[in-house]
């Protein structure tokens, strides 16, 4: 039967072909879930944990998500998922749920926050919190409670002011004799290292209530509350935390106007044994509005004891002493790391043996996607954090700059497997490590968590190329390095590792 | 999986009872869009609930994969069934009902039923569900196969083109249509039967 017979002539083909002329086909689930689900079916993802600093307590707490904690079959009543467009929206007004918080905090310049936090969930003993951030230009002033003056019985706060040059940070000082006093101190640093901590501290308070951007997980809607004549949808997000010999929840609770987007309260709580402690409310959480530069001014306030001037305050250095290890006269430091929009991962870091200070040599004949340096420790990989099947990555050169007679290595690192982790399923990197100057040293413990997403070339450039330029003398990035090229590169060197399984770390 | 239609091998229903990653890997990837398409149009297009029914359903199915009998019916058949349930729990818990659940009428699914032997009438190949099922067979049935029908059906590739693009013979490409029509068919019915049957009345597919 030929074709036009076949058209003509068969029900089913007729039918078909009607049918699908009515149908436009295409509906597939959403691959960020389906890689979920199936790191949870797999038990590969360890579930969708992440680093919890808390913001109104001191250290980290690791968040797991009810899959792991409660096992499968209950676990599936409360998955953590990722919402997904649906490309049918048609004319139908926009109505924002909670997935849709990441692509309005993605694109917001600016931040206010205003709330309190109430210290042993007791409203009675409320302290003010207020946070505002210019992303763009890189000022903050964020003012968070401190504590309480055992001598007075008042609360004290810690402010921290960011000009986009200067820091002043205020501290609490309680002599034992005397009267307790405010101090002032200055430090400085760069403009790119002023927009990556405005960054990442407003980060730090989105990652505590909404979790990862590129998953907001397990929020459910429980019920709607009219506050000032706008309508509001309530939102709640539970999320376990494990703690030695019991187990404690956080849960936030979010009044959003399906209208505009707009977030009207926020509340979080702390669940110790079968009650729920409100430890937090915030009455504005607002992006993008207007901020007066008043409000960045690192000018002393009157009776502030000011313990530097701004001419003598300290320069910092990106990282500081963060991510750094050293064995002997041997010195490591993950200086920044950014995992790109294909999973790959840079990292720009530094080795140093206090014993042989100039590198230049280490750095000579190097080339873009090859071998990296043989610093003194080099780091080599990357694994994935928790470790899963096929989560390493292998290192290649990617340029070097130098600052104050510093050498800085900058490194992609690419994942052996054709499917990269997504970078909201794990935690961090393990980075990888042997000893050039000593072959039998044993590898460093060494890790970061706190890599930027780069998602764009505007990304790349604002985080990547700037935190080359902070890290070079004269500000110069190798021109080679452009998000085009880095992720044709990145491709590349996956194709190869694919096609070569013998370049793998297994294996070479 | 066989690329060729939704049955299960023996071996790659014994990888799933060993909790092998990669049996459960290719068994996830072959059946989630067909049961998260099935369960999109039963939650009212709300993509999370979608998500989250899938996600339920395949866990259910893992624990209990050693109660599915190939024997009694296609792997895609269980899941569907087992998704139902999901979806009835969900939207009791939030009070909701399905949009789909209730309208498939008897002359709908009689109409249905008839897609190899008589023309579709205009008003049903017009009705939301039959748009609605076509999306849900499209999903449950293998890529090339999608490919094929929607490069003739929808875009009206000629066989010589498609061809062409696939680098396959003309014959070959005639081969693969006619397959993919019944893929097409067989899932259409399939679907067709689990939406009109009330589960309650329905025999669960296990041992």
């Amino acid at each position: 039967m030929n074709e036009m017979n076949s058209r003509n002539f068969d029900p089913l083909e007729n039918n078909i072909r009607k049918l699908m002329s009515h149908a436009q086909p295409g509906l597939t689930m959403p691959q960020a879930s389906k890689e979920k689900i199936l790191a949870a079916l797999t038990g590969r993802e360890g579930s969708p944990s992440s680093l919890l600093q808390t913001f109104f307590m001191k250290g980290k707490t690791m968040m797991k998500s009810r899959i792991v904690k409660f096992g499968f079959p209950v676990a599936a009543a409360i998955v953590l998922m990722l919402l997904a467009f649906w490309p049918e929206a048609g004319v139908t007004p926009k109505v924002y749920g909670m997935s849709d918080i990441a692509p309005l905090i993605k694109q917001a310049k600016t931040f206010h926050l205003h709330g309190w936090a109430y210290p042993r969930g007791t409203k009675a003993l409320r302290q003010e919190i207020q946070h505002w951030a210019d992303l763009e230009t890189g000022q903050f002033r964020m003012v968070k409670p401190g504590g309480t003056d055992p001598k007075t019985g008042k609360p004290y706060y810690s402010t921290q002011i960011c000009d986009g040059k200067y820091i002043l940070k205020e501290t609490y000082h309680q002599p034992l004799e005397g009267e307790s006093y405010l101090e002032g101190r200055y430090t400085q640093m760069s403009a790119f290292q002023a927009k990556l901590l405005t960054r990442n501290n407003v980060y730090s308070f989105i990652m505590q209530t909404f979790g990862n951007l590129d998953r907001i997980t397990g929020t459910v809607k429980i019920d709607q509350e009219t506050i000032d004549g706008i309508s509001y949808d309530i939102w709640e997000r539970v999320v376990i935390i494990p703690s030695p010999g019991s187990e404690r929840s956080t849960k936030i609770s979010v009044w959003l106007d399906p209208t505009t987007g707009n977030i009207g309260k926020m509340l979080m709580w702390m669940k110790n044994k079968e009650e729920w402690a409100l430890l937090g409310e915030f009455d504005r959480f607002e992006f993008n509005v207007p901020l007066s530069q008043e409000l960045f001014s690192t000018k002393p306030p009157a009776g502030l004891r000011m313990a530097n001037t701004k001419d003598t305050a300290p320069m910092e250095e990106l990282s500081g002493d963060i991510n750094k290890v050293c064995s002997g006269s041997l010195a490591v430091q993950a200086k920044i790391g950014f995992t790109l929009s294909d999973g790959s991962v840079i990292l720009g870091w530094q080795s140093i043996d206090a014993n042989h200070p100039d590198q230049a040599d280490l750095f000579n004949g190097l080339e873009l996607g090859g071998a990296l340096p043989k610093l003194p420790i080099e780091i080599y990989g990357l694994e994935t954090l928790p470790a899963i099947p096929n989560g390493k990555y292998n290192g290649y050169h990617l340029a070097h700059t130098q600052k104050g007679g510093k050498y800085y290595e900058w490194s992609i690192y690419v994942c052996e497997n054709k499917t990269t982790p997504l970078r909201h399923n794990i935690l961090g990197y393990a980075l990888l490590n042997r000893s050039n100057v000593d072959i039998k040293a044993s590898s460093l413990a060494l890790a970061i968590h706190d890599d930027l997403m780069i998602a764009t070339q505007e990304d790349f450039d604002t985080w990547v190329l700037g935190a080359m330029a902070d890290l070079s003398d004269n500000g110069m990035i190798p021109k080679e390095i452009t998000y085009e090229n880095i992720m044709a590169l990145s491709s590349r060197i996956r194709e190869s590792l694919n096609k070569e399984p013998s370049k793998t770390l297994e294996n070479r | 999986m066989s690329e060729k239609d939704n049955n299960l091998s023996a071996d790659e229903l014994a990888g799933l009872e060993r909790r092998e990653p990669k049996a459960i890997e290719r068994w996830f990837l072959h059946y989630a869009d067909a049961v998260y398409t099935f369960a999109f149009y039963r939650v009212n297009k709300d993509t999370e609930l979608a998500t989250d029914i899938v996600q339920e359903t395949f866990l259910i199915a893992i624990n209990q994969i050693t109660d599915y009998n190939a024997d009694r019916g296609e792997m895609l058949t269980w899941l569907t069934y087992l998704s139902k349930n999901c979806i009835r729990k969900a939207l009791k818990q939030r009070g909701r009902s399905s949009q789909i659940w209730d309208k498939l009428d008897e002359q709908l699914l009689h109409d249905y039923e008839q897609i190899a032997q008589s023309p579709l009438p205009q008003d049903t190949l017009e009705r939301q569900e039959t748009t609605e099922l076509v999306h849900m067979t499209l999903a449950s049935i293998p890529g090339h196969y999608q490919e094929v029908l929607r490069k003739h059906y929808y875009e009206n590739q000629p066989l010589k083109d498609i061809a062409q693009t696939l680098d396959l013979k003309e014959s070959a490409v005639k081969a693969l249509l006619h397959r993919a029509r019944q893929a097409f068919k067989t899932a259409f019915g399939a679907f067709a039967q689990s939406l009109a049957v009330p589960v309650a009345s329905k025999a669960r597919v296990r041992k």
